[in-house]
């Protein structure tokens, strides 16, 4: 079930928020169960024989947790820790990448390996990185007090469990805990639905219009010249930015409901003036994961830390941001890209004592970040490399005949550009709104 | 007693984040992570190195990314 479908906006979503409330007035504890029931019930909607995935998950990862946590000996947590996150990558490879390494066994070594053809196991990105952060929190002794409840609802929580944004256990349990917020509360219920209706906005009227010119120019990639295919990747660039944010943006409206407060994951990434400055603002949770998880532990692990190590990790932390993305070598090349975009960034600066005027590198960075996009969406890299010519001129500058029926769709791009550049965006609307009082 | 040591404190961190960030501090409030000048997650990490060095204590992975201040750094080491 996806946000935007009117099964969950108007029956799920009301029946799940009457019952919370509602129950929690007779019961402390069934609030727990209505969320976790509600998530189950959520996630088994796209694929009913996927839902043992996750509670497997849990439920090993519950295990794996309290081994870690009530262990008095340093060597065996470690142990445990590395083991229980050795699981998860694995259980996390199995499921959304088995295809793609037959795939490339079979064309490396002219085999004929048949595919699993295993259904798309959703949400599994995001949950397996919450819960790698989890077992770290357990191994830190960040963890004082769970219970299996406990751990599931931070797990399946619905309005973030498909696509995030991934959360640390500290940070959503004392909300959840917290008796306040066991009561509809005015501000958040407003905040909320107001936050629900940006998200449709954005998910609805800009990004599925969009989306349609970005289909058509990628289907006819060959045919695209100068204004083609600059349209179709600058409309791709908004497309998935009001995609995902206008998702978050649901999902942060939706977890208001329930008095439950999101950390932000965009900032007006479209903003930034530098590839640095881009992933402080972009998918915002997922950068905090790679740098506390994978790029400080494995800089410190290294005997000599110096700025060429640590690019080349920046580089391979990119890499696996890239993969987890999805099993494509397209993905492996955008994070490969930004790796180079950040490489070349930090070396700047470390160079260079002057700073680049703001529009300037506002501009380098946009660009950097549309080409980028390219291979994000493109189905082979043959499309990406003949969408790239033709924004470079290379394949001619007349307009091609099949946007003609889509000339609404440039008004679409201009909303969205004053948008994303002259608007305040929803982390100011969260921090600043104010409920009048009458 | 607790002056002394929290003095103490941000006169040595004020020296790891002029040296690493290369700038002069005016506002201890101001500095900020992705907001100052220079400190960016590479700074991030060595200030890190440095700050454990210094006070002999050991941040948790989980904390790093959390750390984001001048001011949280200051009160993590004063309670470790």
């Amino acid at each position: 079930m996806l946000f935007h479908n009117p099964v969950f906006l108007f029956l799920f979503l009301p029946i799940v928020f009457t019952l919370y409330f509602y129950t929690s007035k007779y019961s402390k504890f069934t609030y727990e169960y209505v969320l976790i029931v509600a998530g189950i019930f959520f996630y088994a909607w796209f694929n009913i024989y996927l839902t043992p995935l996750i509670i497997v998950s849990i439920f090993c990862n519950f295990i794996f947790g309290n081994l870690i946590r009530n262990s008095t000996q340093i060597i065996f947590k470690k142990k445990i820790l590395f083991i229980s996150i050795f699981f998860n990558i694995l259980y996390l490879s199995f499921f959304k990448y088995s295809d793609f390494v037959i795939q490339n066994i079979n064309y490396l070594f002219n085999s004929n390996i048949q595919m699993l053809n295993l259904p798309f196991p959703l949400a599994i990105s995001f949950f397996t990185f919450q819960t790698i952060a989890y077992l770290v929190d357990c191994y830190d002794g960040n963890i004082k007090k769970t219970n299996l409840a406990q751990y599931s609802l931070f797990i399946i929580f619905f309005p973030q469990l498909i696509a995030g944004p991934i959360v640390r256990y500290n940070y959503m349990m004392p909300q959840f805990n917290d008796e306040k917020n066991r009561f509809i509360n005015r501000k958040n219920l407003t905040l909320g639905l107001i936050l629900i209706l940006i998200g449709l906005f954005k998910k609805i009227v800009l990004a599925d219009h969009l989306a349609i010119l970005v289909d058509s120019g990628f289907e006819n990639y060959q045919n695209l010249e100068f204004f083609g295919s600059w349209l179709t990747s600058l409309c791709f660039t908004f497309q998935i930015y009001f995609d995902f944010s206008g998702y978050l943006d649901i999902a942060t409206g939706v977890a208001l409901l329930f008095n439950i407060r999101l950390p932000q994951n965009f900032d007006s990434p479209y903003k930034a003036t530098s590839i640095i400055n881009f992933w402080q603002r972009w998918h915002i949770t997922l950068t905090n994961f790679c740098m506390n998880y994978i790029y400080f532990p494995w800089i410190k692990s290294l005997k000599n830390i110096n700025f060429l190590n640590a690019m080349m990790v920046t580089f391979f932390v990119f890499i696996v941001v890239g993969i987890w993305h999805g099993p494509s070598w397209l993905f492996v090349i955008h994070g490969g890209w930004h790796g180079v975009g950040l490489i070349i960034n930090h070396s700047f600066k470390k160079l260079f004592q002057f700073e680049i005027n703001k529009y300037v590198g506002w501009f380098l960075t946009f660009n950097y970040v549309n080409l980028s996009l390219i291979f994000f969406r493109s189905d082979t890299l043959d499309n990406s490399i003949s969408i790239i010519k033709g924004m470079s001129g290379l394949n001619g500058f007349s307009f091609p005949i099949f946007f003609e029926d889509k000339i609404y769709i440039i008004l679409i791009l201009l909303i969205s550009i004053l948008i994303s550049f002259a608007f305040k965006n929803t982390k100011y609307l969260l921090e600043n709104f104010r409920l009048e009082n009458k | 007693m607790e002056d002394n040591k929290q003095e103490e404190v941000v006169c040595k961190l004020k020296i790891i984040f002029e040296k690493l960030l290369d700038i002069k501090i005016e506002s201890l409030d101001d500095l900020v992570f992705g907001k100052t000048k220079n400190w960016d997650s590479l700074k991030h990490l060595q200030i890190i190195i440095n700050v454990e060095k210094e006070f002999s204590i050991k941040i948790k992975t989980s904390d790093v990314t959390a750390l984001i201040s001048f001011n949280k750094i200051k009160d993590y080491i004063l309670l470790n």
